[in-house]
């Protein structure tokens, strides 16, 4: 949590609106993990801030109405 | 009441402090497992006095900031993760028994060390020391900032860039310069680990202890269990802080810590101002009593000052001392080895350990009963 946590700070800091989340356990890579949500608008350069703090996800998820589906990173 | 046992714990405590650990017991559930709100809160709450620690201590990475339940466990962590697999370690001769008695008992399992002993109040001696006692098989160095009896500073600087040279690790003992002294550990690149209580300088709950993960070295675990990740994998997680965090962690201590960290952060040069001030208010009241001894230091000691009468035991005067509403601490402190070397044993000293709380009246009464205790006896 406190990597996911850390993140979350990384983009707040740089004017991203970034929200703990606690995605469905399939998500999760066999982890209790929680999660960063971000807006479509700023994934991209969420994920280039987050690289260079060496923070980069462990997976990428997007949020449909059908549930969520992995996007390749 | 006049406390002064601040090198044990600090008793007065911002206001702010104990509001936030009544709020978090109202309000806070367990941090980092459920997505609810309380638990969320509990969260954020952790996370915050994380990033807190981490900027006040020079850590770019708030993840390396281990919550512990004191300095003692944050010690054991460090000691054990650093000579579990055996090997020498030098520490001071000013070492508190947490680092003394983790040693001793790793001393079946291959562990030596040598205590770089030294005179009171001589940092060119304490580096010498240190110097001296390296070996081809040293593992690490622990060395306590500030003396728990004397207040004594030590070289940590100068034995941080030896370390490094010698590619040796330190561990430094901040419990009683951690929110007194500056303490930035960007600066200090021989140093493996730093070690605190939240509850003493830092204004934090009893039960707080911080342990600074300044180096990638293996960890050892000393408590092994749930940490609300990678929670299908039965073996510990090797990543940080959840490798040395199992279970539930301190919510309210950590909430409150918190607040106690806002406190030195914002006031931590007055804070030494007024405790050095203070301290040599009741060093100079000291020494025109007849048959009192202290010792004192001008250029390295912070926090604390230790005394003795010539004619009463120092916990009998302690004992005094309380009868008239004074909290004091005599004896040994849990630091045989810094009696050892100041040639205090086996008595002690009678130790006043100040806070940003104290004031100049406080210690004006102490000396007054202090006086009257020994004018009869």
């Amino acid at each position: 949590m406190t990597q996911a946590q850390n993140a979350a700070a990384v983009l707040r800091k740089n004017g991203v609106s970034a929200v703990m989340v606690k995605p469905p356990t399939s998500l999760g890579r066999g982890s209790c993990a929680h999660g960063v949500a971000v807006q479509p608008a700023y994934l991209a350069g969420s994920l280039q801030l987050l690289k260079k703090t060496s923070l980069s996800p462990l997976g990428l998820y997007e949020q449909t109405s059908d549930g969520w589906r992995e996007v390749l990173l | 009441m006049i406390y002064l046992d601040a090198a044990a714990t600090t008793l007065q405590k911002p206001a702010a402090v104990f509001r936030a650990v009544a709020q978090a017991m109202e309000t806070c559930a367990n941090p980092g497992r459920s997505g609810h709100r309380p638990a969320m809160r509990a969260a954020e709450i952790v996370f915050d006095c994380r990033q807190a620690a981490a900027e006040f201590f020079g850590l770019s990475d708030p993840a390396r900031v281990v919550f512990t339940q004191n300095a003692t466990h944050a010690l054991n962590i460090a000691v054990k993760s650093l000579l579990h697999g055996g090997g020498h370690a030098v520490i001071s001769g000013y070492e508190h028994n947490s680092v003394a008695r983790p040693l001793e008992a790793l001393a079946g399992r291959g562990v030596t060390y040598t205590v770089a002993r030294s005179p009171l109040f001589d940092q060119d001696a304490a580096y010498a020391a240190v110097v001296h006692s390296l070996r081809p098989d040293t593992r690490c160095v622990i060395l306590t900032h500030v003396s728990n009896v004397f207040g004594f500073v030590l070289p940590v600087e100068r034995v941080n860039a030896l370390c490094e040279r010698r590619g040796i690790p330190l561990v430094i003992d901040a419990s009683q310069s951690a929110g007194v002294l500056p303490l930035d550990v960007s600066r200090l690149c021989g140093t493996a680990f730093v070690c605190m209580p939240g509850h003493k300088s830092l204004y934090g709950p009893q039960g707080t202890g911080i342990l600074l993960c300044c180096k990638d070295v293996p960890l050892y675990t000393i408590t092994e269990g749930g940490t609300g990740s990678s929670s299908l994998d039965l073996r510990q997680p090797g990543y940080l802080p959840d490798a040395l965090e199992s279970g539930t962690l301190n919510v309210p201590g950590i909430a409150g810590l918190r607040e106690g960290l806002r406190f030195v952060s914002g006031h931590r040069k007055e804070i030494r101002a007024r405790e050095t001030a203070l301290s040599r208010r009741l060093a100079e009241g000291l020494s025109a009593i007849p048959g009192v001894t202290l010792w004192q230091s001008g250029t390295c000691q912070t926090g604390v000052l230790s005394f003795r009468a010539d004619r009463m035991d120092p916990e009998e005067l302690c004992g005094r001392m309380a009868e008239a509403g004074i909290c004091l601490r005599g004896g040994l402190h849990c630091a045989p080895l810094a009696h050892g070397s100041a040639g205090t044993l086996p008595q002690g000293t009678v130790r006043a350990g100040f806070s940003a709380f104290n004031t100049g009246q406080e210690i004006q009464r102490l000396l007054e009963a202090v006086e009257k205790a020994l004018k009869y006896c």
